[in-house]
């Protein structure tokens, strides 16, 4: 049985996990920009027909903006096979954190603003796709655990977590085209809709596939 | 339950109304001053001024011209302006002359048709503006002088900045880094999309503004005011407009004459705009 952890590289596993803690960081700095709630702040700000015009709107958007950063917690300590083995209860705890979250909370109103998205309607596909199979990919996981399928569960949650990993590679490629190409707005978002979650996904695929065939 | 109770709370907050931050109003005030000195003693002579310019070979025919005075620089002693004539429209400048009791206007603007550079001199004194012509005995033509009358300033929502696009000489992008040693700076233009938005007469919605960066939605901001005759603090947006024969500088403060349309336009664009300041480049949606 393959008990090791899917390292992605040569490089060390602190040397990712420092990695992973800057880009969190990050992400904290965007939620807090949402305390205390307000209609008008940040995103808001451009998306103010919608708060308009759909009342359920905000709420749901403050769900999903709210939740999300306990999704990205599962990043610290599920991939670890070292806290698996030693403090497998860790594992077991954030897992349900992670999958709660993503299951009620975040993968729904995900959807649902993305049915609102900017940038036409390639970009609302886009994100209504990536919640949809975020939803199905970390439902499995959890279903795979219960009938104690190691494996697939492993697949499964790599795969879930390849996607809320979007919500970071989504930002940093739009900093990165806006750095060199400066695009206009809707452009850049059109591109980094698909940009942020597909390559998470194929990668994902691809060191599972590399690992498993071990 | 909690979770109920969560959301019975979220819902009633946001059935408050919007609030608009002060610090948009205060956005309202235009591009910062930069170089010139507004306090120019020679306000009094932006405008528009219309005359009838002599033919040079036929005395009795005359076409009219007009001299859009834009900004008079006492500092420097510059003035720019529009000239227009035969329907034809240029940007032009000079050079300002203080005389005991009067102050002298000396434009120079290319001519297409005879291929070269020409010379306007206009007088203002005693509160008159008159155009003189110099004698040119080699062409046996004698000392022509024109008076030039006050043109009133009429509003027009439809006129439009089309083919013309603004280059924002102040802000300089940020230099990439590159193995040249001198890299020419490069700096944020304005794109043809203000050729069609005219934020005067069309409401604008979210949508048409979305995908503008920010140099398109300050030029769509401050074409309101040129419709207006405001004159710019910042000598660049003055610069621009001039090249426009209906940009007619009358006033500092055109607050009170802006259409309904245009103030809800200028809520709308005061957001995108701050919101592309602080969000474009960086980490973040």
């Amino acid at each position: 049985m393959n008990g090791k952890s899917l390292t992605l590289s040569a490089l060390s596993p602190w040397f990712w996990l420092s990695v992973f803690t800057v880009f969190f960081y990050l992400m904290i700095r965007i939620t807090v920009q949402y305390i205390p709630f307000d209609a008008d702040i940040a995103f808001l700000r451009i998306k103010q027909y919608e708060v308009t015009s759909f009342p359920e709107y905000l709420p749901i958007f403050y769900i999903h903006v709210y939740s999300s950063i306990f999704v990205l917690l599962a990043g610290f300590t599920q991939f670890s096979s070292r806290i698996l083995h030693k403090f497998p209860q860790v594992h077991r705890y954030n897992g349900r954190l992670y999958a709660y979250v993503v299951l009620l909370l975040s993968a729904p109103s995900g959807i649902y603003i993305g049915f609102h998205a900017n940038g036409g309607l390639m970009a609302k596909i886009s994100f209504v796709l990536l919640g949809a199979l975020w939803f199905w990919f970390t439902w499995k996981g959890v279903e795979s655990i219960r009938k104690r399928e190691i494996i697939d569960h492993k697949k499964w949650m790599w795969r879930s977590f390849a996607l809320a990993f979007s919500a970071i590679t989504l930002r940093l490629w739009k900093v990165l085209i806006v750095f060199f190409f400066e695009p206009n707005p809707m452009d850049v978002y059109k591109i980094v809709a698909w940009l942020g979650w597909i390559p998470n996904l194929l990668l994902a695929e691809y060191l599972l596939t590399k690992k498993l065939r071990k | 339950m909690k979770k109920l109770v969560l959301l019975a709370l979220l819902v009633s907050a946001a059935s408050c109304s919007l609030k608009e931050t002060e610090k948009n109003e205060k956005l309202l005030a235009l591009n910062h001053a930069t170089t010139v000195n507004d306090d120019s003693p020679y306000t009094q002579l932006y405008g528009a001024w219309t005359g009838k310019l002599p033919d040079e070979q036929n005395a009795s025919a005359s076409r009219t011209v007009t001299y859009i005075i834009t900004r008079i620089d006492s500092k420097h002693k510059t003035v720019i302006g529009n000239r227009s004539i035969d329907g034809k429209s240029q940007y032009v400048h000079g050079k300002v002359t203080e005389n005991q009791n009067s102050l002298e206007l000396t434009f120079r603007f290319w001519n297409d048709k005879l291929r070269k550079q020409l010379e306007q001199k206009l007088v203002f004194e005693n509160g008159n503006l008159k155009g003189f012509i110099e004698a040119s005995p080699k062409d046996n033509l004698p000392a022509v002088e024109f008076p030039l009358e006050r043109k009133k300033p009429e509003y027009r929502a439809e006129v439009m900045t089309d083919s013309v696009n603004f280059i924002d000489w102040d802000n300089p992008k940020k230099e990439k880094a590159s193995r040249k040693k001198y890299i020419r700076p490069s700096y944020p233009v304005s794109t043809e999309a203000t050729y069609v938005l005219n934020a005067s007469t069309q409401k604008f919605k979210e949508s048409d503004l979305k995908n503008l960066k920010k140099t398109d939605l300050q030029l769509l901001r401050n074409t309101i005011y040129a419709r207006h005759g405001y004159i710019f603090k910042n000598e660049n947006q003055n610069r621009f407009f001039t090249r426009f024969d209906w940009y007619v500088p009358v006033s500092t403060d055109v607050e009170k004459d802006l259409t309904a349309v245009e103030k809800e336009n200028i809520k709308l664009l005061v957001r995108f705009e701050k919101y592309a300041e602080d969000y474009y480049e960086y980490f973040g949606r």
